[in-house]
Parts: structure tokens; C-alpha cells; sequence
């Protein structure tokens, strides 16, 4: 028997997987719809929601674009797991019969794995930009304090770590807790040597940094690997600390503004 | 009125085992517990304190529960009459708090405390025990803002190690078959020398110690370079706590043998 190959991809089409897929919208009833699907070990979960769009279900809604992991447009729940899509690959599912997908849960649902993230953007708008210092024509640093800014800049805003943060998920805190990415973008300005905004009272009142219990799946979902707990969240915590609590590091920046 | 939102217990869609790291942390640290209330509040002391001089042993070993060692500065732990029952107080009582202190405000050990005990949350994308909506305070709530004060704890840290690393190098002293003091390795002093490594790496690896260096410093500059290099080790920061707490259950245990007589400890003098 000749061996089915995908024509658009080149995929020899040799194992079977039971797809569930979450379908429905805000207005109408939520469900998971179940789609066998053929697929090659070498391909990732986008590859066989695409394929459920082409032979099922043309109207199956899904966000995606780069399908290289760098746009973060196809955030889902694989099995329950927050992953980008196109980065999941199907060859770590070798002996699965079945597989989920569902939406992001943090997120209000649009139609089937499309949720709408605007929360997000109207958050990044309450952070102040980088404030240059006065006076100076051309900012110059250092390459060492550019590259550990640039773990943070690596953010493809997938919005992941929003998703699997319990703060937001669980508790809805969304008006106490900027959330995880947030705290990246508020440590990129933060940890920029050059940048004479006061931002620790606003990273502690307003983004609730000690929302935050460190329980580190931020950090564990990231795409991208950014070490957003332990170079980003915990860093801002100590400043907090620095400035909040510990009474020895406020005594000195006292005497510091004294002199 | 406000409407009271109840959230299901541990609401997941998760396929995996997401129950197993949290359950073995929690089973691990519950053992640990114990033990340690066991040690501090029954075990005799002179099981733990090995001196060459006094010890059948002839070892001059110290249980990590001790370090230090509260005599040298002059503290005698009391006997107390409790309705006839006479206590022996542990001299672990007045030292424990410290490294139980750093470790409950450890930035590595809240993440495990909060997962495996307060399940807030358990695992990635799995819900808590039932919790009302408006009710979760974070790090913000009452006794729990003890954590940011964890730099003092790290202080007091870097001390005991300091401790630690002075008993281990007395754990190369024996009595030897002639009654004086001999220098040589026993399987005790290289637990005891393990355990002091660990200790001092979870020690340094720590992110508050991290923070007061610093980061936005003069690149070149000794500051930054220890930052610099406290960083890359500081993503092990979890595996030391693991490797350190379970280096001091051991060591314990070790020394309680060698007390007893169960376990004749192996040892080249020099």
C-alpha cells in the first residue's frame, strides 16, 4: 500500500491521534469535538490542528503566524500545559492514543482556541517609558549591562506566563497583578543603568510584585527561556525589599539623599 | 453583597503527573520535620557531640543539628523539671531557628512550601485547594511578610557557615591509641566536609546575596565580577537546598551510629 503523504508539507502521514479540540465561542455552547487525525512523528500540534481545519473543520478557529516559535500568536493548553503550538512537537508524544487542546483558560474566549489578550496591552500602557537622563547627547553602557537587559528583551509576548500564573488564572487578580510579563518589562527598564524613572513604588503598589509567591511556572512554561522568576521577579522583590522593608538599606539611602 | 466565588480543588486538564514532584517534596520535608522535632526535643546531646577526648569514638565529630555549638559561647542549656519529668534541653533549640529561618524565607524553599503545602498552586496550571475570589493576599499578608527579610537570615547564614566549616575542620581530629590527639580523615569528616560544601554553595547561591552585589556595576569591577559569577550558579540554587538538606539528615544519622556503637567508623591517621 503506498504510503499517504501530506501534499503540502511532504509528511508521510503514518500514525493516527484521537484530537480533541475545545470548539465554541462566547455566545454559544463550549465543547470538545473529537477529530482522528493522521500525522508524521516529525511534525508539532499546529501542523495537525491546521490538518483538522483542511479536512474537518474549515471553521475551527486558531491564531497563529510564524510557526517557528518567534511570533507567540499560538498559545493553547496541550494535555493541560500552557505551549506554543508550533513548539510542541509530536515526537514527545510517541505512544499517545489522544490529545487535548484548549484555549487559554486566563484569557475571555473569542471562538474555539482564539482568546482575547487586549487585557495585556492595556496593562503594558500603565508603565512608564524609559526616561533618559537630562542633559546627555548620546547614551553610552557597558555590553555586559546590554546583554543581561537582553534575556528580558527575548519576550515574544505569547502571553503564556500570564496564562499559567495562578494569580491570574486561579485568584483573577488582574486589576492587584500586572503578571509575569509585566514584571519582565518593568525589569528591562528597571535594570537599565541609563533610566532615572522611580519605578519601585509602582512596581510594588500599582504591579503588585508581591502578588507574586514565586512559584516559578512562569519561568517553567517560557518559550523562550527567559529565567523570568530568577532574574527578573526576585531582582524587583529585592529592590521592593531594599526600599519597603529592610530598615538598614532604607537608612543608607537616607543618608544618601542627605549628603 | 459581595459574591463569593468558590474555586474547585485543584481544577487541572494536566495528563501528567503533576502530583508527583509536590507529593515527594511534601513527603520528604514532613520526614525531615519530624526528625527534626525528634532530635531537638528527645535525643540526648552527647549522641551528637562526639568529642575526641570524651567519645568512645575517639572522633572529634558534630552533628549539624548543634553548629555551632552553643558552649563555646559560654551557654549552658538548662534541665528542666516538668511534673518530675526531668528535660534536658537541647542545646539544636537555641541554633535550629537560624538555618530553618533561611530556609523558610528562601526564595527556592517558598516555591516549594507554597506548591507542595499551601498548594497555591500545586503544580503549572492546576488550581489550589478551594479558595474564595478576593482573598489571596500574596507575599503582602500579615506574618508571611517575614520573607522579605530574608537578607538577614542570609547574614546569619553566612555565620553558621563560617561555624560549619570550623567543625569540619576539628572533624580532622582523633584520639589515637596512645590517648593524644591525632589528625587524620574518617568516613565522618567526609560527610561532615560534604555537607559543609553543599551548605556553603546553597549558602552563595542565594538571590538576596545576589541582589546586594548588585548587577548595574562597573563591568571589571570585583563587585560585578562576583556577581557576575554568582548568577551562574544561582539557577542551581534549588538543587543545593535538596543536596544540603538532605546532606544534614544524613550526617545526623551517621554520627548517631558512630555514638551507638552500631557503626564503627572507618579512619586513616596520619
Amino acid at each position: 500500500m503506498p504510503e499517504k503523504i501530506d501534499i503540502y508539507s511532504g509528511a508521510t502521514l503514518d500514525s493516527k491521534i484521537d484530537l480533541s479540540i475545545q470548539r465554541g465561542s462566547k455566545n454559544s455552547e463550549v465543547k470538545m469535538e473529537k477529530y482522528t487525525v493522521e500525522y508524521d512523528k516529525t511534525e508539532v500540534v499546529l501542523d495537525l490542528v491546521h490538518r483538522v481545519q483542511a479536512e474537518f473543520a474549515p471553521d475551527l478557529a486558531v491564531r497563529w503566524n510564524c510557526k517557528a516559535g518567534k511570533c507567540g500568536s499560538c498559545s493553547a493548553e496541550v494535555n493541560g500545559s500552557p505551549k506554543l503550538m508550533c513548539m510542541t512537537k509530536m515526537s514527545d508524544y510517541t505512544n499517545a492514543k489522544s490529545m487535548e487542546i484548549r484555549p487559554m483558560r486566563t484569557f475571555p474566549l473569542i471562538k474555539d482556541l482564539v482568546t482575547d489578550v487586549s487585557w495585556n496591552f492595556e496593562k503594558n500602557k500603565q508603565i512608564k517609558p524609559f526616561k533618559p537622563p537630562t542633559g546627555v547627547k548620546e547614551l553610552t553602557m557597558y555590553q555586559q549591562h546590554v546583554d543581561r537587559i537582553q534575556e528580558y528583551r527575548k519576550c515574544i509576548e505569547c502571553f503564556l506566563c500570564q496564562d499559567t500564573c495562578h494569580v491570574l488564572r486561579t485568584h483573577e487578580e488582574f486589576n492587584q497583578y500586572a503578571g509575569p510579563r509585566f514584571m519582565i518589562r518593568l525589569a528591562t527598564l528597571e535594570f537599565h543603568p541609563e533610566d532615572q524613572e522611580d519605578r519601585i513604588g509602582e512596581i510594588k503598589n500599582t504591579f503588585g510584585v508581591n502578588m507574586c509567591n514565586i512559584t516559578k511556572c512562569c519561568q517553567e512554561v517560557c518559550p523562550e527561556e527567559i529565567h523570568i522568576t530568577d532574574n527578573g521577579i526576585i531582582p524587583l522583590k529585592e529592590r521592593v525589599a531594599d526600599n519597603f522593608y529592610d530598615p538598614l538599606m532604607m537608612a543608607v539611602s537616607w543618608i544618601k539623599r542627605l549628603l | 453583597m459581595i459574591e463569593l466565588e468558590v474555586v474547585n480543588n485543584f481544577e487541572n486538564q494536566r495528563r501528567d503527573n503533576w502530583w508527583f514532584a509536590p507529593a515527594l517534596m511534601a513527603s520528604y520535608l514532613i520526614i525531615f520535620g519530624i526528625y527534626t522535632f525528634w532530635v531537638i526535643l528527645f535525643l540526648p546531646r552527647d549522641q551528637a557531640f562526639l568529642h575526641w577526648n570524651t567519645s568512645a569514638s575517639g572522633t572529634n565529630y558534630l552533628s549539624p543539628f548543634y553548629s555551632p555549638d552553643i558552649e563555646v559561647f559560654g551557654i549552658k542549656p538548662p534541665t528542666i523539671n516538668i511534673f518530675g519529668f526531668l528535660w534536658a534541653v537541647s542545646p539544636a533549640i537555641f541554633v535550629i531557628w537560624g538555618p530553618v529561618g533561611f530556609r523558610a524565607t528562601c526564595y527556592y524553599g517558598r516555591k516549594v512550601y507554597y506548591r507542595s503545602f499551601f498548594m497555591s498552586p500545586p503544580a503549572c496550571a492546576v488550581d489550589g485547594l478551594k479558595t474564595r475570589k478576593g482573598k489571596y493576599h500574596g507575599e503582602e499578608w500579615s506574618v508571611f511578610k517575614v520573607v522579605h527579610f530574608h537578607r538577614y537570615f542570609f547574614y546569619l547564614a553566612v555565620i553558621l557557615v563560617i561555624f560549619h566549616w570550623i567543625e569540619t575542620f576539628q572533624a580532622f581530629q582523633f584520639r589515637n591509641s596512645g590517648g593524644g590527639l591525632s589528625y587524620g580523615i574518617g568516613l565522618g569528616t567526609l560527610l561532615s566536609l560534604t555537607d559543609a560544601i553543599l551548605l556553603t554553595l546553597y549558602t552563595m547561591t542565594c538571590h538576596s546575596f545576589r541582589n546586594l552585589l548588585g548587577g548595574t556595576n562597573t563591568p571589571g569591577s570585583f563587585r560585578y565580577w562576583l556577581w557576575n559569577k554568582i548568577s551562574k550558579i544561582n539557577k542551581y540554587h534549588g538543587n543545593f537546598f535538596w543536596y544540603s538538606i538532605v546532606t544534614i539528615l544524613v550526617v545526623d544519622v551517621y554520627f548517631r551510629f558512630v555514638a551507638w556503637g552500631t557503626i564503627v567508623d572507618p579512619r586513616w591517621l596520619f
